[in-house]
């Protein structure tokens, strides 16, 4: 299989206060493309800082992590935005939709950014709602939407451009287990159409559905299911 | 937290809002008003000067037009504007002037020149517009030089200046010319088709040569129109000549037109003035609106973070950020101004009953408004643009207000700065108001103190309603209207002194002015000048002072003596004392000078030229002088002091009521408080002093607002600090205190700024007048007080919001 995500010696130090804080230590991993991947392990221990850095959101203090045949740590701002447009969806913990925009609009937003007509975009954001279920929901605003149903739009949001990759911190963090139970489903019908999704959970329930499962102590990765890195 | 978050966003739309109208309201209003007293000028001018406009094209060019340059002048000639040419709006005539510092001056007219100006014939005729395009040296002459024996109507009158031989067809009626340089009376008028250039070079410029002015010196002709616009349209007769007169303009000289009357003169420095402080008034609500929107607009951003981080997650590039945030503040800007023009229109009444001025929110003015504030406001939207645009889309996965303890807030310190700067411009705002209301006030006591506060003025009824440019038809055409039935109060110098006893004044003085020349003895070199013939009273009450020598005694009555002006003094004898030298005034009647005077204070607008430019005389001694004796007592007039304590208003009744039980068979003469004007000017003060209040109020009203978004966003930002402090046992008292404190530590800051930022400011807007310690003292209360009031305005409600913060909040994300 081709690997869509090298991650090679990845180091991140915050500069605190008082200490510096390495959240990453030298990680090295490959993710390969359509491949399902769930992050474990203990609060803090820098499950977030590794997503955040595939995702183009924050840059590592050290190492390699080529995405998609990209080099971003040497990405410049506008590559890197260019980048998150064409490859990456997010799904957050706190859902994060805009809340005086209606749910069409919401998903629709990326395609705005990328360029895409206003016909083309209701379009497919009215599709990419319909595959979580909410295309009745098109015109409400996100408030009046449940915990779960908000979080299942986020997702229509993640996917509506097509990415490669979907990166998700804690999707059912928020969400009861049923709900827990219809995002997962969501999840793998993403997966089986040759998405890949890295997913960032402390519930086993979640882990369990992935392929593979990386766990990280303390900045490191302490196990990892399924191949390990090439070296 | 989020909850308060949001709502605080769409208040900080409205703040925003509030602000950007207030700012084009009171812009819309400056411009209104500045058009209003434009157009009061012109009123005024044009009821000074019979409706007709003097548009000066000399005098403000560099290099000036050189009479001795024959190109230059063929130019002249070639490219003034023909009366067709502005003959739409108006009647136009052209005229040019040699240098008048010889009599008779030389003015090259048009034949239309007369009926333009109105000027009546008393003798002859004007020339035609056949004679003028035959180029016939005809010429007509001005009432001096007819009564002065100069000229001679029906004669040949060889001029030595042009070297040309003039048949002069006609002399006009005397001119009153509000007392000042006599000037229009000394002209000698001849066709403007006789105007050569090459001929003017060898003769005119070669007779300056001679008389030793030299090309640097006076020796460039004045260039002149007159136009009386058609009634009613006095500003498209202006577009007109402006137009007409914009072919003219080149790299080296521009056109300028100036009002040359007294009116325009005392007005436009009002307006000058007063259109300065209001422009600086509308500037400063202008800036405070600006950083306040700024700031907003900022606090915006603060808040918005997340939100845009959401949006660069999701593919927004910096750009489209910024475009966003940058649109935001356009269509803020355009409704914030929709708003503003709204308001400026439905208190506009209200505004011009209160302010008893004229607002014209013509599309001119509101365009003008808007040309400042769209641009500046989108100057000032930049910033947070930028801002915004910077912010990482991290911010999209981390809480919106736990902030990192230890880091400092987004932009905390530029928000300050601005917080700051909003309020030091209101203040300067509020300072260089009460500063120039201070110093127009004590400028405006100095003339009453130059010039005789309690002062008195009585002349005949026919002097006194002519304008200027307008021949006295009272006199040319007698028995024409119902107050020419009484013939007009001779008034001798005895007069005077018989009318202060009977009308309890505390002194009069009698004096006359006549327009005639001086030349010393051994000279040929003539200089036009008034001549004031004067009671000795008359320096004591017009405030002249003596810089050598002495003024004239009660004893030098008939005697030849004479007191000259200071600059008069200076062009005829250089920096030599002159006194006990030998003048000849008029025809060669010698005279001896006994004294100087001082020049006018300096800083002192002083409308009477003639204390500089004049000879004064005793008033009997006008009779020696041929000339001047045919004239005795025909336009003289009298000033009366009141006695200290009394209303000059009530002196005026008085003496109205005397000439009337005393002299029934006579016109009653005009009387009224001398130099209206300062009153005139002290009026518009008062009402400038009201708007300069409002629009501070008005400032310090957006500085509070400023005040407010930066202490309400600090009192969020800090929502869990103050939990905390609140926890570990600090009362609601301490935190109040806490901010109150907070919001004077950008207040006081702002107050000194704004003190120190107005006093250029006020050098710049009042040159004139000192600044001195007593002022400066006041204005620094009101420094300190505008500061004082923004911070309690501005600061109140969050110091109490910080408050009411519920200790709880420690435990809250
Ligand atoms: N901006 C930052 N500045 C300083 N330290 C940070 C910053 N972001 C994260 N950290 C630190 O880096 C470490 C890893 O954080 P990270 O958010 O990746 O943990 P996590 O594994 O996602 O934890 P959780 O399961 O609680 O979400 C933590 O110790 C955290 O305190
Ligand atoms: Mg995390």
């Amino acid at each position: 299989m081709v690997s869509l995500i090298e991650l090679e010696n990845l180091s991140k130090v915050y500069e605190g206060e008082s200490e510096p804080v390495h959240a990453l230590r030298s990680v090295s991993l490959t993710i390969s493309e359509g491949d399902y991947v769930a992050v474990t392990g203990p609060s803090g221990s820098g499950k977030s800082t590794l997503l955040n850095i595939i995702g183009g959101l924050d840059t590592p203090s050290s190492g390699k992590c080529v995405v998609a045949g990209r080099n971003l740590p040497a990405l410049g701002d506008y590559e890197l935005t260019r980048f998150r447009r064409t490859f990456v969806g997010f799904v957050f913990q706190a859902f994060n939709l805009i809340s005086d925009m209606t749910l069409v609009d919401n998903v629709a937003l990326p395609l705005y950014y990328a360029g895409v007509t206003k016909r083309e975009r209701t379009e497919r954001a009215v599709q990419a709602l319909q595959s979580v279920g909410l295309a009745k929901r098109a015109r409400a605003y996100p408030s009046s939407l449940s915990g779960g149903e908000q979080q299942r739009v986020a997702i229509a949001r993640a996917i509506v451009h097509n990415p490669k990759l979907l990166l998700a911190d804690e999707p059912t963090g928020n969400v009861d287990s049923a709900t827990q139970d219809r995002i997962l489903g969501i999840f793998d019908s993403i997966n089986t159409s040759g998405r890949t999704i890295v997913v960032v959970t402390h519930n086993p329930v979640v882990a369990e559905k992935a392929r593979r499962v990386v766990q990280i102590i303390d900045g490191v990765i302490a196990s990892c299911s399924g191949p390990l890195p090439s070296l | 937290m989020y909850r308060v978050a949001r709502r605080k966003s769409s208040g900080r739309t409205s703040l925003i809002l509030a602000c950007l109208a207030a700012a084009s309201c009171i812009m819309a209003f400056v411009f209104g008003v500045e058009r209003g007293f434009e157009m009061e000028l012109a009123a005024t001018v044009s009821q000074a000067a019979g409706d007709v406009f003097n548009v000066s094209l000399s005098g403000k060019y560099e290099p000036n037009w050189n009479l001795f340059d024959v190109e230059e002048m063929a130019t002249i000639r070639d490219r003034v504007p023909s009366a067709e040419d502005i003959a739409a709006y108006s009647k136009g005539t052209l005229g040019i002037d040699l240098p008048d510092l010889f009599v008779p001056s030389i003015r090259f007219v048009t034949s239309n020149y007369f009926s333009v100006r109105g000027l009546k014939t008393n003798l002859g005729r004007t020339f035609t517009s056949l004679e003028e395009e035959r180029k016939l040296p005809v010429a007509v002459a001005g009432a001096s030089l007819v009564e002065s024996g100069l000229v001679k109507v029906g004669e040949v009158y060889h001029c030595p200046m042009t070297g040309m031989d003039y048949h002069v067809v006609g002399s006009l009626a005397l001119q009153q010319t509000n007392g000042t340089f006599d000037f229009e009376n000394r002209i000698l008028y001849v066709p403007l088709s006789l105007f050569d250039p090459v001929q003017i070079n060898d003769t005119a410029a070669s007779f300056l040569r001679a008389n030793r002015i030299s090309e640097r010196d006076v020796a460039y002709p004045g260039v002149a129109f007159w136009v009386r616009p058609k009634p009613g349209l006095v500003e498209e007769a202006m577009a007109e000549i402006e137009t007409a007169l914009s072919a003219y303009n080149d790299d080296q000289r521009k056109i300028y037109i100036s009002f040359s009357d007294i009116a325009q003169l005392v007005y436009g420095t009002v307006k000058e003035h007063s259109t300065g402080g209001l422009v600086a008034a509308g500037l400063a609500v202008l800036g405070v609106a600006v950083m306040n929107s700024t700031n907003l607009l900022l606090l915006d951003v603060v808040s918005l973070r997340k939100k845009i981080g959401i949006k660069r997650c999701i593919g927004a590039a910096r750009i489209d950020i910024a475009v966003e945030v940058l649109g935001r503040t356009v269509a803020l800007t355009l409704s914030g101004i929709a708003l503003g023009l709204g308001l400026a229109f439905s208190v506009r009444g209200l505004f011009e009953k209160w302010f008893g001025e004229a607002v014209l929110l013509s599309p001119g003015s509101i365009l003008k408004a808007v040309a400042v504030i769209v641009p500046v406001m989108v100057l000032a939207g930049l910033y947070p643009a930028i801002v915004s645009s910077r912010i990482s889309p991290i911010q999209a996965v981390r809480d919106a207000f736990a902030w990192r303890p230890g880091k400092k807030h987004l932009k905390a310190d530029v928000r300050s700065a601005l917080a700051v700067a909003a309020v030091a411009i209101g203040v300067t705002g509020v300072v260089v108001m009460m500063g120039i209301s201070y110093l127009t006030q004590e400028k405006v006591a100095s003339y009453l103190k130059s010039v005789g506060e309690r002062l008195v003025l009585v002349e005949n009824e026919h002097l006194a309603s002519q304008g200027v440019g307008r021949a006295p038809e009272a006199v040319s055409k007698p028995g024409s209207s119902a107050s020419d039935s009484h013939p007009p109060l001779p008034m001798d110098p005895s007069l005077a002194d018989n009318l202060a006893k009977a009308v309890g004044a505390y002194r009069a003085a009698w004096f006359q002015e006549i327009a005639s020349t001086v030349a010393l003895p051994d000279s040929n070199q003539v200089h036009a000048v008034s001549v004031v013939a004067c009671s000795p009273s008359f320096a004591s009450l017009r405030r002249f002072e003596v810089a050598s020598g002495r003024f004239l005694l009660h004893q030098d009555d008939r005697t030849p003596v004479c007191v000259l002006g200071h600059r008069l003094a200076a062009s005829i004898f250089g920096e030599e004392d002159c006194v006990g030298k030998t003048l000849h005034i008029g025809s060669p009647v010698p005279f001896t000078v006994v004294g100087v005077l001082k020049p006018r204070p300096q800083g002192v607008l002083d409308l009477s030229f003639y204390r500089e430019d004049s000879v004064f005389i005793p008033p009997l001694s006008m009779l020696s002088v041929p000339d001047l004796a045919s004239r005795f007592c025909e336009n003289s007039k009298i000033l009366l002091e009141a006695r200290e304590g009394e209303k000059p208003e009530a002196l005026v009744e008085k003496t109205k009521q005397h000439f009337a039980e005393e002299y029934p068979l006579f016109a009653p003469p005009r009387v009224d408080k001398y130099l209206r004007y300062v009153e005139r000017m002290d009026e518009i003060r008062a009402k400038l002093t009201k708007v300069f209040g409002l629009t501070g109020i008005l400032a310090i009203a957006l500085s509070a607002i400023g005040v407010f978004a930066i202490m309400m966003a600090r009192v969020t930002e800090k929502a869990r600090e103050i939990g905390i402090r609140r926890a570990v046992g600090a009362s609601k008292r301490n935190i109040m205190e806490l901010y109150l404190r907070e919001a004077l530590g950008i207040c006081l800051p702002g107050s000194v700024i704004g003190l120190v930022a107005s006093c250029p400011i006020l050098r710049l807007l009042e040159p004139l007048v000192p600044i001195t310690f007593d002022t400066m003292s006041r204005l620094a209360v009101w420094a300190v007080a505008a500061g004082t009031a923004s911070a309690a305005l501005g600061g109140l409600h969050p110091a109490r919001t910080a408050a009411r913060t519920p200790p709880a909040e420690v435990f809250r994300a």
